[in-house]
């Protein structure tokens, strides 16, 4: 993805963050019940996992949730920068967050932010799939591919149907074929 | 292949109407006798699912009866509420019946025990409904797990969040019926086990078939309900470590919203999230249960009016698990993606972790 604006922001510029403030300042979708934050970086600052990346999307949660953090349980991986965290507030509001900040150069960046309320939901999510496309996502070191396992139709004979090739030929003749 | 001549014990999961509307298409494979419930409005709805395939078969409220009427029967489709699973089982293995058990096969390890020791030796097959391993996308990840292609396994997050089917399954939501019994979530709470995570082993399921691995040890968070109504949890999050020490976050919640109505009708423009992220030392994969949707809306929907994203029929349909089934009752071997009785205990296992570590507050090992 090529970012017309590079300059990146803070968690509070951040539109879907200050989407979702409005919506807990509104309380137009009702009590905010979770956060899920995906935060994946190919080439990231391995040294900011914890004390950078993490800090600042408990902050943000803390500010969303409207109560003190009261609980964190931290899931380290092994020999990568990446991580998965689990806090809860004051007021019983979860957060889930996963963090790698170092994805293969072929991944893209990923930022989402979902929250659920007792109403509704705020979210940049994807509907479908990962990257707003259909089929799975595969990126090595090699390079990144989209996986889609139904086959694309392709047709290899011309069609046995008298009806249509004469209308086709028809309007063929009639000038508007090549 | 001569039909397997099954029986339906039970229309109280909300999977049992899935299976109805294909059993016109499993003709050659599967022959349904008859189907028990004793709810009589969940079992005339399922029998006129099968009417309108031009299946006519009679219904019973009593499962034994219906058991005694069709003796000829060779395999038992498990689908009552999970409390009543074990008596089912029972029967079935006193008649020595092949069983096709709906999820959960128990909440409560001495009867998952009891089980366990029914079926060693039995000469029976008992297979599981874990329907993940039955995805594409998701056997490509246990194929790039094992082949190594991504590097070593670094982390897994998988979420599986769905609408909550109990306003149109209420029984779904009753901790008896669910769970078995009613346990708190936490001391001295409202809301008890048997919601979203009781619903939903398979995710649990899908990262030990997977990686090959187990789950030593788990942590799980539950927020506040986004349906005060239920007694049941409908929205957690469970992290965990595997036998090797790869961290895992599994997301079972309730939390895509639906109308409160006796049909399913989703607010949340897709019944079911379903995504898995793969972390290697040298790459990652994401799959979506959603291989290749499509976007519909109409006034004659189920969900009407509003855009929902729908999963679309394979061009080249696979064997459906009920299919599996049968062609192992015909005595063809077990497939890696057939789950077994011990597959389903052993996601139950990591699941009563996680409601452990709800209740308590801390990390539970395995």
């Amino acid at each position: 993805m090529t970012f017309l604006n590079p300059e990146p922001v803070s968690l509070r510029q951040w539109g879907v963050y200050r989407k979702v403030a409005g919506a807990v300042a509104s309380g137009a979708y009702g009590e905010l019940c979770s956060l899920r934050w995906s935060w994946l970086s190919p080439g990231g600052d391995a040294a900011l996992l914890y004390s950078g990346v993490l800090a600042h999307l408990l902050e943000a949660s803390r500010e969303l949730a409207g109560g003190r953090l009261e609980r964190l349980h931290l899931e380290p991986a092994e020999t990568v920068p990446a991580c998965f965290a689990l806090a809860a507030f004051e007021g019983g509001v979860v957060a889930e967050v996963e963090i790698h900040e170092a994805l293969p150069p072929s991944a893209p960046a990923v930022r989402f932010l979902l929250a659920d309320f007792t109403g509704g939901r705020v979210t940049n999510r994807p509907l479908v799939g990962h990257h707003h496309g259909e089929g799975a996502f595969l990126a090595t070191g090699e390079g990144a591919e989209a996986l889609l396992f139904e086959p694309m139709p392709a047709v290899k004979r011309p069609l046995e149907d008298g009806e249509i090739q004469r209308m086709i030929a028809a309007a063929l003749g009639g000038g508007r074929g090549a | 292949m001569k039909p397997m001549k099954l029986v339906i014990a039970g229309a109280a999961n909300p999977h049992v109407p899935g299976y109805l509307r294909s059993m016109g298409r499993m003709r050659g494979e599967v022959e349904l006798l008859a189907v028990s419930d004793v709810d009589a409005g969940r079992r005339e709805r399922g029998l006129a699912l099968l009417k309108e395939q031009g299946l006519e078969v009679p219904g019973y409220d009593d499962f034994r009866t219906m058991l005694d009427r069709h003796a000829d029967a060779e395999a038992i489709l498990v689908g009552s509420d999970n409390a009543h699973h074990l008596e089912m089982y029972r029967e079935a293995f006193a008649r020595r019946l092949h069983i096709y058990g709906m999820k959960v096969v128990t909440m409560c390890p001495e009867e998952g025990a009891e089980l366990a020791e029914r079926q060693a030796g039995s000469g029976r097959v008992f297979q599981v409904e874990l329907e993940l391993r039955y995805q594409r996308q998701f056997q490509k990840a246990r194929e790039l797990v094992r082949s190594g292609r991504l590097g070593g396994i670094r982390a897994v997050s998988l979420s599986n969040v769905s609408q909550s089917p109990i306003g149109y399954f209420p029984n779904w939501g009753v901790p008896e019926l669910s769970y078995g019994r009613r346990v708190p979530l936490t001391p001295g709470a409202a809301r008890f086990r048997g919601g979203a995570l009781t619903d939903h082993p398979h995710p649990f399921d899908l990262i030990r078939w997977m990686t090959g691995l187990e789950f030593a040890e788990v942590t799980a968070f539950a927020s506040r309900n986004q349906r005060s109504y239920l007694e049941v949890e409908d929205h957690l999050v469970v992290t965990g470590r595997l036998t090797d020490g790869t961290p895992v976050l599994i997301n079972p919640s309730y939390s895509n919203l639906e109308e409160r109505a006796t049909t399913r009708r989703l607010y949340w423009p897709k019944s079911l999230e379903c995504n898995l992220k793969l972390f290697g030392e040298s790459g990652c994969y994401y799959a979506d249960y959603f291989d290749h949707p499509v976007l519909v809306m109409g006034e004659g929907h189920a969900s009407p009016n509003r855009l929902i994203v729908e999963g679309t029929p394979p061009a080249r349909p696979a064997e459906s698990m009920l299919q599996r089934f049968a062609r192992q009752v015909r005595g063809e071997a077990r497939r890696e993606e057939d789950a077994a009785l011990a597959d389903g205990l052993a996601a139950v296992k990591v699941m009563n972790a996680a409601y452990e570590s709800l209740y308590h507050g801390k990390t539970v090992k395995l």
